[in-house]
C-alpha cells in the first residue's frame, strides 16, 4: 500500500491544491464583492429647530464612506437641510449622455440620513461654451442645453430632490463667465430652467437668485449690488420663474442681529432682499438661505473670534425659527471640505477634513438637542 | 559534439543583432549614469538664484502682513513698521550683513508671494503648516505660539495635564485650546471644562480663583502677564504652533543662512529678549 505522502500522491496533492487555489481566484474574480459601504436604514433628523441646515462640499468627494460619514454627522448635528453643488459639466460630458453615478450616491445617502437636499445646478460643459472660456460662461444659444440638463436632473431625482437652485451668484462677473453681469440675461436663463424643471416634475421647487452680498454699484466690472440686481430681475419679469428666493447671508464682522442697511453687508441683509420681494408682490413666496455664516480665522480681516462665530451662528438659526416665518431654512457655509483649502476658507467649516468636530459643531448639536444649559456657549455667554 | 561546439560559440559570441542590442543598452546605461552624476553634482552645488541675487544686491526682501500686533503692525502716526517679526527680520539682515526691504502682503497671499519670487522670505507670524510643506520650506522655528497650561503664580500642584484630575480648566470657547481640552477630557478623569468668550476672560477667571488652570495660546498668556496678571505659564506646550521663516523650496542656501542666524539668536538670548520686549514688557 502506497503511503499517503508517497512521491506520486504528493504530486496529486500538489495538483489538487493548485486546483483549489485556481478555483478560489476565479471565485474572487467572478463573484462581485459585496459593497463595503452600505446605505443603511433610514434615519430621521432629531432637532428642535428644523430650519438648521448646512452647505456640504461632496461634489469632489470620491470615497463613499466619506460621503456617508459627512451626512451622518450633518444629521447628528441636528441639521435637516443640505445644499449641495451638482455640476452640469460633470454629469453631461457629451450632449444627452448623463452619468448619474456620483450624484446618485450623494442623494441616496442624504435621504437615508433623513436630510432634505437642495441641489445647486451650474458649471458649463466644454461642449456648451466657446473654446478657452470660463466654465461659468453660458451663452444664450446654450440656454436650451442647460434646460435639457435641468429637466434630466429633475426627472432623474423626482421624489428625491425637491429643490433646485438655478445658477450661483449671477451678480458677480466671475460667476457669470467673466462677463459684465446681466440681470435680464439671468432671468432668461431662469425662465428656461423653470419651465423645463416644472415640465419634468411639477412639484419641484425652483430657487432663483442665490445672489452674492455685495455693494458693487451698477457698472462695476466685478459685480452688482444684490439689492439692485434683484430689483432688475423683477423689472425683467422674473417673478413667475422662481418659487423661492435663494439668499446668501454672510455676517462678516457684524453680529447676527446687526441692523440691516443698504450700504452694509451683514446677516440681516436678507430682510432687505425680502423687502424687495414684497415690493414686487412676492410676499407669498419664501426665502431659503443657501449660503452664509461667519469665519473664525485668527488673522483674516473679516473673521470674528470663535466664540463670536458660535454665538452668531446659533443666533442666525434662532432668528430664522422665531422671527422669519418666510425663511424656510438656513444652510451655513460649509460643513466640511474634502481637503484643506489652506486659506481662511478652512475656518468656515464645522468639522475638519478628518471629521474632527469643531466646537461650533458641538454647540449647534447641543442647541438642536435643546440641552444648552450645560453647553459651552451658554456658559461662555453667561460670563 | 558539433552541437556542443556551436553552443559554446553561441555563448561567447552573440549574433550581430543581439550584439547591437547589448551595445545599445550599455550606451543608454552609460549616458544615464553620466546624467545622474551630472544632476547630483548640479544639485549638490546648485546655486540658489535668490541667494545669489540677495548677495549681489546686499538686500533681502521680506514679506510681511502688518495686521498682527505685537508681531507686526504699522505705526498709525508714522506709518513705520514695528513688531517682533520686524525686529527679527532686521536682526537676520544685520547678522547676514544684508539690508532688509519689507514688502507688505495680505495674509492669504504670503505663500504666493514667496512661491512666485515677489519676496525672498516671509517672516510674519507664519505657523508651521504641514499642508504647505510640498510648496514652501519652513525654517527653524523662532517662537512657539501654541497652547500652554497657565496656572496661578503660587500654584504648585499642577505641573502637567495629568494634574488636572478633578480640576476646573478654563478655555476660550471654540479655539484650538478648547478642542484640545475636550479631547483631554476624554483621557483624563473628571476635568471640568469652563469655556469663556475670550482667553483674557479665562485668564482673569484663573487669577480670581474661579478656575484652577487655563489652556490658552502663548500670545494671550504673555500679554496677560505683561498687563500684570499674577499667573505663570508651564514650560512645555500642550500643543505646539511654531512660527517659522518661510522660503521657496529652491532657496536652500537662503534658508540655511536664515536658520543659522536664528539658531545663533536662540543661543545668544536674542529671541528671549525679543519676546520680553514685545510680549512681556508692560504696555506691550
Amino acid at each position: 500500500m502506497r503511503s499517503l505522502w508517497s512521491d506520486e500522491n504528493r504530486s496529486r496533492w500538489a495538483w489538487l491544491l493548485r486546483l483549489v487555489a485556481a478555483l478560489a481566484v476565479i471565485g474572487i474574480l467572478v463573484v462581485p464583492p459585496k459593497p463595503i459601504v452600505t446605505v443603511g436604514p433610514t434615519h430621521q433628523v432629531v432637532t428642535t429647530n428644523p430650519k438648521i441646515g448646512v452647505h456640504t462640499r461632496l461634489t469632489d468627494e470620491v470615497e463613499e464612506w466619506k460621503i456617508k460619514r459627512t451626512l451622518e454627522m450633518v444629521r447628528e448635528m441636528g441639521a435637516s437641510w443640505i445644499v449641495e453643488y451638482f455640476p452640469w459639466a460633470y454629469y453631461e460630458q457629451k450632449p444627452g449622455v448623463y452619468d448619474w453615478g456620483h450624484p446618485d450616491m450623494v442623494v441616496k445617502h442624504a435621504r437615508a440620513q433623513g436630510l432634505k437636499v437642495v441641489a445647486r445646478l451650474g458649471l458649463v460643459p466644454k461642449w456648451a461654451r466657446p473654446k478657452d472660456s470660463s466654465d461659468l460662461y453660458l451663452g444664450e444659444e446654450h440656454y436650451a442645453d442647460f434646460g435639457d440638463f435641468v429637466a434630466a436632473f429633475v426627472e432623474h431625482f423626482k421624489g428625491q430632490v425637491d429643490y433646485v437652485i438655478v445658477w450661483n451668484e449671477p451678480n458677480l462677473s466671475l460667476e457669470w463667465g467673466m462677463r459684465p453681469v446681466d440681470p435680464e440675461g439671468y432671468v432668461e436663463l431662469l425662465k428656461v430652467a423653470y419651465e423645463r424643471a416644472k415640465a419634468a416634475n411639477p412639484h419641484v421647487k425652483v430657487l432663483g437668485g442665490a445672489l452674492a452680498p455685495t455693494l458693487a454699484p451698477e457698472g462695476n466690472e466685478w459685480g452688482m449690488d444684490d439689492l439692485v440686481f434683484l430689483e432688475r430681475m423683477y423689472e425683467a419679469g422674473a417673478s413667475p420663474y422662481f418659487d423661492i428666493l435663494a439668499v446668501h447671508a454672510y455676517g462678516w464682522k457684524f453680529p447676527y442681529d446687526d441692523e440691516p442697511a443698504p450700504d452694509r453687508i451683514d446677516f440681516r441683509r436678507v430682510e432687505l432682499l425680502r423687502a424687495v420681494m414684497e415690493k414686487y408682490g412676492d410676499a407669498d413666496k419664501s426665502c431659503l438661505i443657501t449660503e452664509g455664516g461667519w469665519n473664525d480665522h485668527p488673522r483674516w480681516t473679516r473673521a470674528v473670534r470663535p466664540s463670536e462665530r458660535i454665538a452668531n451662528s446659533l443666533g442666525a438659526y434662532e432668528i430664522a425659527a422665531t422671527d422669519w416665518p418666510w425663511c424656510e431654512g438656513v444652510a451655513l457655509w460649509a460643513f466640511r471640505y474634502p481637503w484643506p483649502a489652506r486659506t481662511y476658507q478652512d475656518y468656515y467649516t464645522f468639522v475638519t477634513t478628518d471629521f474632527v468636530p469643531k466646537a461650533i459643531y458641538q454647540e449647534v448639536q447641543q442647541y438642536a438637542r435643546d440641552v444648552r444649559r450645560d453647553s459651552g456657549y451658554d456658559q461662555a455667554a453667561a460670563r | 559534439m558539433r552541437g556542443t561546439c556551436e553552443g559554446t560559440r553561441a555563448m561567447t559570441r552573440p549574433p550581430p543583432g543581439r550584439s547591437r542590442l547589448i551595445a545599445g543598452v550599455a550606451l543608454v546605461l552609460v549616458v544615464g549614469v553620466a546624467l545622474l552624476v551630472w544632476q547630483v553634482g548640479r544639485g549638490g552645488g546648485q546655486l540658489d538664484r535668490a541667494w545669489q541675487r540677495i548677495q549681489a544686491d546686499g538686500r533681502i526682501r521680506v514679506g510681511i502682513d502688518p495686521s498682527y500686533p505685537p508681531f507686526e503692525q504699522l505705526n498709525e502716526e508714522t506709518g513705520d513698521l514695528a513688531g517682533y517679526d520686524v525686529d527679527l527680520a532686521r536682526e537676520i539682515g544685520r547678522r547676514l550683513t544684508l539690508g532688509v526691504d519689507f514688502v507688505l502682503v495680505g495674509f492669504d497671499s504670503l505663500y504666493d508671494a514667496v512661491q512666485t519670487g515677489k519676496v525672498d522670505v516671509v517672516i510674519s507670524g507664519m505657523p508651521y503648516d504641514p499642508n504647505w510643506t510640498e510648496d514652501v520650506d519652513f525654517g527653524m522655528w523662532y517662537f512657539n505660539a501654541g497652547q500652554f497650561l497657565v496656572v496661578r503664580q503660587d500654584e504648585s500642584a499642577i505641573s502637567s495635564v495629568r494634574d488636572l484630575i478633578h480640576r476646573n480648566l478654563g478655555v476660550e470657547l471654540g479655539t484650538t485650546g478648547d478642542l484640545e481640552a475636550r479631547r483631554l477630557q476624554k483621557q483624563v478623569d473628571d476635568i471640568h471644562l469652563s469655556p469663556y468668550p475670550t482667553s483674557t476672560a479665562a485668564l482673569s477667571a484663573l487669577e480670581s480663583g474661579e478656575i484652577d488652570a487655563a489652556l490658552v495660546d502663548a500670545i494671550s498668556a504673555y500679554l496677560f502677564i505683561a498687563q500684570g496678571g499674577h499667573v505663570r505659564m508651564l514650560d512645555d506646550a500642550v500643543l505646539d504652533e511654531s512660527y517659522a521663516a518661510v522660503t521657496a523650496r529652491k532657496s536652500r542656501q537662503l534658508r540655511a543662512a536664515i536658520d543659522a542666524a536664528i539658531l545663533e539668536m536662540k543661543t545668544d538670548g536674542f529671541l528671549d529678549a525679543l519676546r520680553d520686549k514685545w510680549l512681556l514688557e508692560k504696555g506691550s
